[in-house]
C-alpha cells in the first residue's frame, strides 16, 4: 500500500531554505578560509554536507535549491581558472569535478529523498496498525460491557421474577419454553430445568395439554395473543387453575423477538383451592 | 443569500456542537450527527453565515468574526446543557481548537481532519502563490477549483459529488471553488491557532487520513503535540482522504467519535474531569499504558 502524503515528510514552510541558505553560507566561509591550502582540491567538499545535511532534515526541494546556489559559488571561486563562470576555460578535470559534484549530489538527493519518503510511510502505516488494534480492543471492552449488562439485567429478572410469586415464562419465536421461574417449579415438583423447551407441556393436564399446544402455535403464528385457561399439576399430584395470555416482547422496529406471559390465577389463594381438581 | 442547513437533533442534557468546513454546510456532518444523537447527545450543527457558504459578491468576513460567532453559540449551549463538547470537520476542527484554546468549560473537542496548512498531496506545488495572490488585484478575480478527488477516496460518492458540483456548483461536500479572500482567512486562522493551542485543555481526540489529500497528518500530529489536554486519542485513518465523515470509514469516525465524547461526560460528570475513562479490557488498558509511555 502507497502512502501518498509520504512525500510530505519534511517541514514545510520556508524556514528550510533560510536554514540552507545560512548553512551554505558557513560553507562556503570555511571552504575560502581553507583555499591556501586546499587550492583546487574538492572545491565542492564543504557544499556537500551541506547539500546533503539539508536533504536529510528539509527535503528535495530545499537541497536542491543548496545544490542549485554551491555550483556557481564553488564553479567561481573553488574551481580554476577562478573568478570566472566560464566553464571552457577549466580543464577537463576541473569540469569533470563540476559535473560529478551535481551528478552525485543529485544521486545522493534521490536515494535519501526515497529513503526518508519510506521511512515516513512506515511510521504512518505503524499509526494506522495501532489504531486499528486500540479500536479493536475498544470493540471488544464494548462487548464485554455488554455481556456483563446483559448478565446483571438477566439475573435481576431472574430475581423478580422467581420472587413475585407467579408463574413467569419466556418462549423463543419458533421453539420451546426458554425460561420458566422456579415457581413452577416448586408448583410442579418438577426441577425448573426439565421445564424448560416443551417438557413444559408434561405438567399440564392432560385434556389442556393439545389444546393449548394448538392456541400456543395459533398465537405465535398469528401475532393475536387471546386468554387461556389451563390446569397445571402441583407436586401433590393435584391440579390447580391458570389464566393468562402470551405477550409479544419486540425489538425497536417492531419484529416480535420472544413470547412472554405469566399465568396467573384469578382470584385469591383461598379462591384458588375451590378449583384444585382430582387427579384421575 | 445561501441557503439555510443548520439542525438540530434533540437529545439529552449532554450536547455536541458540530462546526462544517470553510464555505461549506452542516449536510457534511449529518451522519456524525445522526449517530451522536442515537447514543443520546443533543447535538447541533449550526450553517456560519459568513464562514459557510457566500454567494458570488458576498463577503466571507474575517476569522475572528468566524470564531465570535462560533464562541457566541457555544455561550448559548453552555448555559442549556450539563455538558458541551465540540467537534468540527477541516477548517471546522481548527475553529474547534481555536474555541477550545479560549474556552476552557468545553468538555471534548473532536477534531477531524484538521487544517492547519493546505499541505495534502492533491494540494498543488504552487499554493504558496496563493498567499502572495491574496495581496495583489488577483484577490478578486482568483478561486480555487476544488478538483479529483473532492476529499473522497469512495469512488461512488465521488462521482455522485462531481455530478452535483457540475450542475449546481454545490455538493454535500461543500462549494466547488473558494475565493482567495477564504483562503487567506484560514490561514491567518491557522496562524492563531497554532500559537494558542498549548492553552487546549479540553479532553482532544484528534482523527485524521493519513492519505489526506488537503491536509497532510502533520496538523494532527500538531494538535495533539502542542494542546495540554490530560486526555488525548488520536485514530489515524487509511482508507479515506479529507471528508472522513462521509468517505468509506465515516463509520469509525462516528462510533470512535462517539465513544470518546461519551467517556469524557462521564468523566466530567464522575470526578470533576480527572479520572481516566473506565476500561473494562486488560489489553485496551495495556495498550493505553503503553501508548502513554511513548509518547
Amino acid at each position: 500500500m502507497r502512502i501518498k502524503n509520504a512525500k510530505r515528510w519534511a517541514p514545510s514552510g520556508p524556514v528550510g531554505y533560510f536554514v540552507a541558505l545560512g548553512a551554505l553560507l558557513a560553507a562556503f566561509l570555511i571552504r575560502y578560509e581553507l583555499q591556501a591550502q586546499l587550492g583546487s582540491l574538492v572545491p565542492f567538499g564543504s557544499f556537500s554536507i551541506v547539500v546533503l545535511w539539508v536533504q536529510t532534515r528539509y527535503g528535495a526541494w530545499r537541497s536542491m535549491f543548496a545544490l542549485a546556489l554551491s555550483i556557481p559559488v564553488g564553479l567561481y571561486f573553488f574551481v580554476p581558472p577562478y573568478e570566472t563562470f566560464d566553464i571552457f576555460a577549466a580543464d577537463l578535470s576541473d569540469i569533470l569535478a563540476v559535473l560529478g559534484y551535481a551528478i552525485t549530489m543529485g544521486l545522493a538527493i534521490f536515494i535519501i529523498e526515497s529513503l526518508q519518503r519510506a521511512r515516513y510511510e512506515s511510521k504512518l502505516l505503524a499509526e494506522v496498525s495501532r489504531t486499528r488494534y486500540e479500536v479493536l480492543l475498544r470493540s471488544e471492552s464494548e462487548r464485554q460491557s455488554a455481556v456483563t449488562q446483559a448478565r446483571q439485567s438477566r439475573d435481576h429478572f431472574r430475581t423478580f421474577a422467581n420472587n413475585v410469586g407467579e408463574v413467569v415464562y419466556m418462549k423463543r419465536m419458533g421453539g420451546g419454553f426458554e425460561y420458566v421461574s422456579d415457581v413452577l417449579a416448586k408448583f410442579s415438583g418438577v426441577p425448573a430445568d426439565d421445564l424448560i423447551g416443551d417438557n413444559w407441556l408434561t405438567v399440564m393436564h392432560p385434556e389442556d395439554a393439545a389444546s393449548i399446544a394448538e392456541q400456543i402455535a395459533q398465537i405465535t403464528e398469528s401475532r393475536q395473543s387471546t386468554l387461556s385457561e389451563f390446569r397445571l399439576r402441583m407436586a401433590n399430584g393435584l391440579y390447580i387453575v391458570f389464566e393468562g395470555k402470551m405477550s409479544a416482547m419486540e425489538d425497536e422496529r417492531g419484529l416480535t423477538l420472544r413470547w412472554t406471559g405469566g399465568p396467573l390465577e384469578a382470584g385469591d389463594a383461598d379462591a384458588l383451592q375451590t378449583e384444585v381438581l382430582p387427579t384421575d | 443569500m445561501a441557503v439555510d442547513r443548520s439542525f438540530h437533533l434533540k437529545g439529552n442534557e449532554h450536547a455536541v456542537l458540530l462546526i462544517h468546513g470553510l464555505a461549506s454546510s452542516p449536510l457534511e456532518v449529518r451522519y456524525l450527527a445522526t449517530a451522536l444523537n442515537r447514543a443520546g447527545f443533543s447535538v447541533f450543527a449550526p450553517q456560519l453565515p459568513s464562514y459557510g457558504v457566500v454567494q458570488a459578491g458576498e463577503s466571507c468576513g474575517t476569522w475572528q468574526e468566524w470564531l465570535d460567532d462560533i464562541r457566541a453559540r457555544y455561550f448559548v449551549l453552555e448555559g442549556q446543557f450539563e455538558t458541551v463538547c465540540v467537534g468540527g470537520l477541516s477548517m471546522g476542527a481548527t475553529l474547534s481548537l481555536a474555541l477550545a484554546a479560549q474556552e476552557r468549560s468545553i468538555t471534548a473537542v473532536a477534531l477531524l481532519s484538521i487544517t492547519l496548512a493546505y499541505d495534502g498531496w492533491a494540494v498543488p506545488w504552487y499554493r504558496w502563490l496563493f498567499n502572495v495572490g491574496y495581496y495583489t488585484p488577483l484577490r478578486n478575480i482568483y478561486r480555487f477549483h476544488e478538483g479529483e478527488p473532492y476529499g473522497l477516496k469512495n469512488l461512488q460518492l465521488r462521482k455522485k459529488v462531481a455530478q452535483a458540483m457540475s450542475t449546481t456548483a454545490f455538493s454535500d461536500i461543500g462549494p466547488s471553488t473558494l475565493s482567495m479572500e477564504q483562503l487567506f482567512q484560514a490561514r491567518q486562522l491557522a496562524r492563531y491557532v497554532e500559537s494558542v493551542t498549548h492553552n487546549a485543555v479540553s479532553d482532544l481526540l484528534v482523527i485524521h487520513a493519513v492519505d489526506d489529500e488537503t491536509a497532510s497528518p502533520k496538523s494532527a500530529e500538531f494538535a495533539l503535540e502542542k494542546a495540554a489536554s490530560p486526555h488525548k486519542r488520536k485514530v489515524f485513518l487509511d482508507n479515506s482522504y479529507h471528508i472522513i465523515t462521509l468517505d468509506n470509514e465515516r463509520d469509525t469516525v462516528a462510533r470512535e467519535t462517539t465513544l470518546f465524547f461519551q467517556e469524557s461526560v462521564r468523566r466530567r460528570l464522575a470526578t470533576g474531569m480527572t479520572q481516566g475513562p473506565q476500561v473494562v479490557n486488560e489489553q485496551l488498558a495495556r495498550a493505553k499504558r503503553l501508548a502513554e509511555m511513548d509518547e
